[in-house]
Parts: C-alpha cells; structure tokens; sequence
C-alpha cells in the first residue's frame, strides 16, 4: 500500500511541477533530493516516487507549452510550434486531448519495453571490460557534438570546463586534483550541485527577470468534447504518434542527447512524413498532426534515457542523471549488472512510471480546471518557494557554508552559460564521462602494460598494442572508437545545419 | 526581483535552520557511500533511544580524512556531536597524513566486522598471473592475497614479496565496488572483495566463485584473531597453512596484522570526545539500540550480523600493541611500492 500512496504522492507533485513553466522533471528531482534520508530504510519506495515523478513531470511539462506557449521544459518546446495556435483557436481541449493520449501511450509502451526488458539488457553490460568501457566513454564524449552549440569555440569551451569539473577531486590513487587547495572539493563536485547550478537557478532567474507571466487563452465549445476529438486525432494519426514516440526512445538512448533533440527530430519527421500533403492548418500554425507527431517523444525519451544510466551509469539527459544521483544516495550502485538483476528495482522503476503515466493522465481529465488556476499563479511565487527548496536540498550535502558557495559559483556559471549560449548539457555529458575515461583509461593502461601503478605516462615500452587493438580480443571496443571518431567529425562538420538545441 | 531574491534566501535560511538537531553523526563520507548508509541507519535508530532528534552530516574529501580531521579539529567540543569512523579511517591513521588521534576520544560503539576474499573458481594460487582491482582500504586485504600466492619467499621480508608481487600480480587502481564486481564477473579481475553482507548478497549460489578466504574478527577478551562465526574454516590464516604446509610469518604478515585490525576492529565506530559529558548517556542508548531486535536487525542487515565492542580503553591497548616501527615502516613500503599510495611514516605513533 505504501508504494500507491508514494507514486500517488509523487504523481501529484510532478504534475504541479511540470505545469509551472520553465521547472521541468530535473527542477522537481533536486526538490525532492532532501527526503532521500526518509527512504535509506526502503531504496525500492523512494524509487517508486522518483519515477512517478518523471512520468507526470514530463507529461505535465506539455500540457503547460501547450496552454501558455511557455515550455514547461525544454523539453516539450516543440509542441509549442503546433499546440499553443490550437489553444489560441480556442481548441486548447483538443490539444490536451492529443497531449494525454499521445504522452499516456508512448509512455506507458516504452516504459514496458524499456523496464520489463532491463534485466535482459544487463547481460550485455557483462561484455565489458576496461577496454571496452573505455571505447564506450569515447563515444559518449564524442556524442557531446549533437549537443555543443553551433559555436566552436564555446562548445570546445563547455567540454573542456566539463571534462575538467569531472576532473575535481582525487585522481585513481587518491592525490587530490584540480581542488585548488580547497579541502572540500577533494571529493569532487557533486551531481546535485552541478545540476542546480546548471539547470536549476538559472532557469528560475530568467524567468523572474523576464517577469514570466503565464495564463492560458479561454477556451471554445465543451471540454470533453474536445477532449474527445483530441483522442480521435490521435486514433487517425497512429502511426505519427508511434513514429513520434520511437524517434524520442532513439534519441533518449544516445548519452547526454536527451533534452529537446528528440521532440525537435520527432516533430521535423513529422513534417517530412506528411509533405506535398494538403494540410487543412498549415503546420506551426495549430495542426493538430504536429503536435501529436512531438508530443509522445518527451515521454519515451524520458524512459529510454534510463537505458544507459542503469546499463554504464551515464546520464543521457540532466534528469537521469538526477535520478542517478538519487539512486546513489540510496546505496545502489547505478550502472552495475547487480542491480540490473535485483527484480525489485526494476519492477519499482516500471510501476513508478507507469503509475505516474496513468495517473497524471487522469488527474489532467477530471483537473484541467485547476490547471488552469495554478497557471495564474505569479511565477514568483512559486518560484521563489523552488528556490528555497533547491537551496536546502543542496545544503544536505554536509550543512556547511561550501555547499552555498559552491551552488553559488555554478549558478553564476549557469547564469553565463545561459546568456551566452553555451551549451549546459555538453558541460554535464562531459563532467560524467571525465571521471570515468580516467579511470578506465588506467586501467586499460595497466592491464595492457604496466602492470603495477606508474604515475604519468613515463613508458610506453612494453606496452602490448596488438593485443589491446585485436578485433577478436576486443571487438566492442574498436567498434566504438572507429564509432566515435566518426560521430564527433560528423557532428562538427554538421554544426552549421538544423537547430541549435542549447 | 531583488525582493524576490530575499524571500527565498529568507525562507531557504529559515528551512535550513529549522532542520538542525541536537545531536548531530558526523559521517566523512558524501551520502550513498557505505559508512554513510550505515550512519543514517544508526542516526534513525538511534534518536529512539537517546531520546532527542539525531542528524547525520556529511563531510567528504579526500580517502574519507578531512571530515575526521574536521572533527577532530573543531566539532569534537560540541557535547552532542558523534564522530562515525570506518575502516579506512583506521588505515589511514596509521598511514596517512592526519590530525585525528584515537586516543584523544571515547569510543561509544564499534562494530567488530570483517572482509570476504573471492576468488575465480579453481584458479591455482601457486601459479599464473593474477589480476586484481584494488583502491583505498584495499591494504589488508591484497597484502594477505600476496602472502598467499607466493607463499614462503626468501627471508619474507618486504622485498622479498615486492618482488613476487611484480611478477605474479597485475594491480589496477581506482576500481570502484560495483565495478569491481562487474570485471570479477567477467573474468577480467581474478579477485572479488566484498564487506560480508554484500558477499551474500552478490556471490553466494553464483556460479564461477568461490570464496577465498575471510580475516577472522579480533577476539578482544583475548587479544587474538579468530574464525569469523559466519564463515566459519575460511581465516586467512588457516587457508595459508593449509596451501602453504605453515603458519604465515614475516615482515608483510606483520603489517598486514596491523592494517587488518586497525581496519576491521574498527571498522564501523562511533566516537565522542574525550570527557564528553554526554558520553555516557549516548553509550547507554547505543548499548538499548544494540539489544532492540528491530533496531539491530535493520543494522546487521546492511552490515551483517557481528559483535559490538563499547570498551573503548581495551579496544586501542589491543591496536596500540600491533604497532611497532618495524611493521609501520613495512606496511608504508609495501603501500607505496605495490599500490601506488602516498603513504607516509609517522614515527609518532610509537609514543
């Protein structure tokens, strides 16, 4: 019973969350960071909440870009394009009625597929040594490209900041690193403070300094019937909504794409499939087959993105990396066959999401009135309260002032990121995958060479390349970094097409 | 926004002030690791029995010093913080730079644990390469698997074993558990190391392991090592004698028993400040959370089920009488020379 009323719990809080513009599923996992203490006695219950929480965030997180045109998150900007002219048209019950039908579907199948197929997906992990590891992290790191900016330099400049804030701490043999004499961060920065810094503060300080003020267009005609002529586009247009939802689990499986790419792939593909087609409102202008074309791509992509998390323990969007961090809180060791095997986290991951699915789905039908309430609250209001939170829950860490401060120079980090455009999620992607590269990095060195520890690479005599670059010994490995080199060369040459996703 | 700005800070201030409590764990781990599971465990159950709220705060950095240091410095004159120490703390003590001193506090509790030893299934000791991922508080533990893949060596003296080591052992550092468990699993490291709770849990009824050998728990009363209860034929000693045909001995045997003990005795305490007039208040209500079968039970659940020392005077005459300069030199050479570590000799620790 106390795993309902802890996913009812946290569907009702991701909901409210995700329908406050601009605070999406990341902003309402840091708020929620401080009660990790209350379930140190049953992990299994605190995850039911977390993922409750992702589900209705992310399905939340729409209805808000659809009825104000602000995106909830990121996230869901793209069904911006289509939903928010809906809404203007009066038809803001059609659109909700797209939004719950596409984001319940796609969220409830791919969190299926996703979680039921875990434990099966954890007898891959078993293929992988440090070599392979190594190659794996390569290609997670030439993956930041989709993310960098169209910019260059900024973009080598939030890789390298990454790399070197994932650096921070101890090296393998426990020499403190990049700490700059401050004994606090020998243990390195830690997620919680680097997402609130990142993402969390800056998002909330724009939108007190753009006044955010959101409330939805009135609506025409009769709501369920306009609910109801929502689930019947959704019903004819199938097959946009399944190709929605599998372009978001695609995208949500490449380490630390996540974010907007999906729903901006999603609702492009979309426009393709349905070209030289007379369209009765053009798309962007509130046709009703571009909003369910993106819609369901938050949702999937939200799920898939716990594929490489729990699988290698890298983060595909700030979110997972989130509950990565939760997760670690807990005592579980996130990225482990071990736990791939334990049935009862992957069982409390799949009935969390698929609660929070439903639930919010439902909860939107019968309090679409309400929703509309909360979206006439100041944006101060609730934002400062967030503040508050997000402050507090960093202040978990050990209590002392270093935690503020810390928080408070990768705010200010974050507020320049922001403003500049420099791309936030390739400085996260970066900053996990540092710390790993180095480690396996030394290991592969040892294995294949120098036996015992040497500090720096003095030698590299004896070391034994054809057995390291043998694609019968290693076969994952050379096939990730030929990958690699090429989706990093591809990426940067492509900078210039497409869209900016920062 | 300036005035909104201020309402936060406002509100944030009041939230975090509202949460401080009287008593106050000092954990020097960042929360998720296992001392820092462990502390929240006994700071949830503890609060029941001493009456009075109980906070754990977490002060991390490098191979878990600076939050003892921090204590050791500055909070052990509060009367209501508690100090939780692990293993490695002990290790470090001896071979690490630090401020913390055990002989300046009272200990409140520590659980007498252990370490279990895997090992690939029928892999032969006497011959072949081993590869072996190891990390801090690793120490003990790989000097007892040197000690038994080579056997008797010259003298036994360090170098001796040094020179084994390099030649029969492929050491990886900065392997974390997890994945230490993963490369054991796929046959990439030839050894697993597990605290026992965790051994049950990940390896028993796998296929491809075997458990190697265990250090046995210190028998305080009599100042010996014995088999541990819950893995009962598998000391360390016992396994060498019976691969070897003899008793270990020598020098790396002699810092190994100085490193075990001072890890495993130790390895999850409680301590408070020498002459704390709580003191013998908090030992009370440890010693109630102790014989409290609920309470005791969510403990061993995450530790397993080992004994509690509360005699605190006893305890470091028993770990005092393992350091002598010979050994201390011998386990800060084998440090540095096998791992990698930058361990340092501290002569002030014969005083």
């Amino acid at each position: 019973m106390d795993y309902v009323i802890w996913a009812f719990i946290g569907t009702c809080y991701g909901m409210l969350v995700g329908i406050i513009p601009i605070a999406g599923v990341t902003t309402a996992l840091i708020t929620v960071f401080s009660m990790g203490a209350y379930f140190m006695a049953d992990p299994y219950l605190g995850l039911v909440f977390l993922t409750a929480i992702v589900a209705s965030c992310a399905s939340a997180d729409s209805y808000t870009s659809i009825l104000t045109g602000i995106p909830g998150a990121s996230t869901t900007a793209a069904c911006v394009i289509d939903g928010y002219p809906m809404a203007k048209k009066g038809q803001a019950a059609r659109a909700m009625g797209i939004a719950i039908t596409d984001s319940t579907f796609n969220g409830v199948i791919f969190a299926a597929l996703t979680f039921f197929l875990l434990p099966y997906y954890g007898k891959i992990i078993v293929l992988f040594g440090r070599p392979e590891f190594l190659g794996f992290m390569t290609m997670a790191l030439a993956c930041i490209g989709f993310v960098a900016s169209k910019n260059v330099f900024l973009s080598m400049c939030a890789i390298i900041f990454g790399l070197c804030v994932g650096m921070v701490g101890e090296d393998v043999v426990s020499n403190p690193r990049l700490t700059f004499g401050w004994e606090y961060l020998q243990n390195g920065i830690g997620m919680v403070v680097l997402l609130s810094g990142l993402f969390g503060v800056p998002e909330l300080l724009d939108g007190f300094r753009r006044q955010l003020k959101s409330a939805a267009p009135p609506m025409e005609g009769n709501y369920f019937e306009g609910l109801k002529e929502g689930f019947g586009d959704c019903r004819r247009h199938w097959k946009d909504m399944v190709r929605g939802g599998l372009i978001g689990f695609v995208t949500g499986l490449l380490p630390g794409v996540g974010g907007a790419v999906g729903d901006f792939l999603a609702y492009g593909a979309t426009k393709a499939a349905h070209k030289g087609e007379k369209q009765e409102v053009p798309f962007g202008e509130g046709n009703p087959i571009g909003l369910l074309g993106c819609e369901g791509a938050n949702n999937a992509q939200k799920v898939s993105s716990m594929i490489p998390a729990c699988l290698f323990g890298i983060p595909a969007a700030p979110f997972a990396a989130m509950v990565m961090a939760i997760c670690m809180y807990f005592g579980m060791e996130i990225g482990t066959p071990s736990l791939l095997e334990d049935l009862q986290f992957t069982n409390s991951l799949a009935f969390g999401y698929i609660f929070g699915t439903i639930g919010v789905a439902l909860l939107s039908i019968f309090l679409y009135k309400y929703i509309l309430k909360i979206l006439e609250v100041p944006f101060w209001i609730y934002a400062t309260f967030i503040l508050a939170v997000i402050v507090y829950a960093n202040m978990q860490y050990t209590g002392g002032w270093e935690d503020l401060a810390l928080l408070t120079i990768l705010s200010a980090i974050g507020c320049v990121c922001k403003y500049y455009n420099i791309s936030r999620p390739a400085i996260l992607v970066a900053y996990v995958v540092a710390f790993k590269i180095d480690e396996y990095f030394w290991g592969t060195l040892q294995l294949y060479g120098y036996k015992q520890w040497k500090p720096g690479l003095t030698s590299m005599e004896g070391f034994r390349w054809t057995e390291l670059f043998n694609i019968y010994n290693h076969p994952i490995f050379l096939v990730c970094i030929i990958v690699a080199v090429g989706i990093f060369i591809n990426s940067l040459i492509r900078k210039d097409k497409g869209i900016d996703y920062t | 926004m300036i005035k909104n700005l201020l309402l936060g800070a406002v509100a944030s201030i009041f939230m975090v002030s509202s949460a401080l409590a009287d008593y106050t764990l000092i954990v020097p781990q960042a929360p998720g690791k296992g001392t820092s599971v462990w502390g929240e465990i006994i700071a949830k159950n503890l609060e029941k029995f001493i009456g009075e709220p109980v906070v754990v705060r977490h002060i991390p950095g490098a191979r878990d010093i600076p939050g003892f240091n921090k204590f050791h410095n500055d909070l052990r004159h509060d009367d209501k913080t508690i100090m939780v120490a692990h293993g490695g703390n002990g290790v470090s003590y001896l071979l690490d730079k630090v401020d913390y001193n055990y002989f300046d506090y009272d200990l409140i509790g520590s659980m007498n644990n252990d370490i279990v030893l895997g090992k690939q299934a029928g892999k032969d000791e006497k011959s072949g390469t081993w590869t072996i991922a190891g990390g801090s508080g690793f120490e003990p533990d790989a000097a007892a698997a040197a000690m038994l893949l080579c056997g008797p060596q010259g003298n036994n003296t360090i170098n001796d074993y040094l020179a084994c080591w390099r030649d029969r052992v492929i050491w990886v550092n900065g392997v974390s558990g997890g994945e230490k468990r993963l490369g054991f699993k796929n046959g990439e490291f030839d050894i697993a190391r597990e605290s026992p709770a965790a051994w049950k849990r990940f390896y028993t009824g796998i296929k491809g392991n075997e458990l190697w050998f265990t250090h046995g728990i210190l028998d305080l009363e009599n100042n010996v090592q014995i088999a541990d209860p819950n893995f009962p034929n598998t000391q360390f000693e016992d396994v060498y004698e019976k691969l070897w045909g003899e008793a270990p001995k020598g020098d790396l045997y002699n810092a190994y028993k100085l490193t075990r003990n001072w890890r495993d005795a130790i390895q999850k305490s409680l301590w408070m400040n020498k002459g704390n007039p709580n003191s013998a208040k908090v030992k009370a209500a440890v010693t109630a959370m102790i014989n409290d079968p609920v309470a005791s039970a969510e403990i061993y659940a995450k530790t397993g089920v080992y004994p509690w020392i509360q005699d605190g005077p006893a305890l470091l005459a028993a770990l005092k009488s393992l350091i002598t300069e010979k050994a201390l030199k011998d386990a800060v050479k084998w440090n540095q020379k096998a791992y990698g570590f930058p361990s340092i000799y501290k002569p002030e620790l014969l005083k």
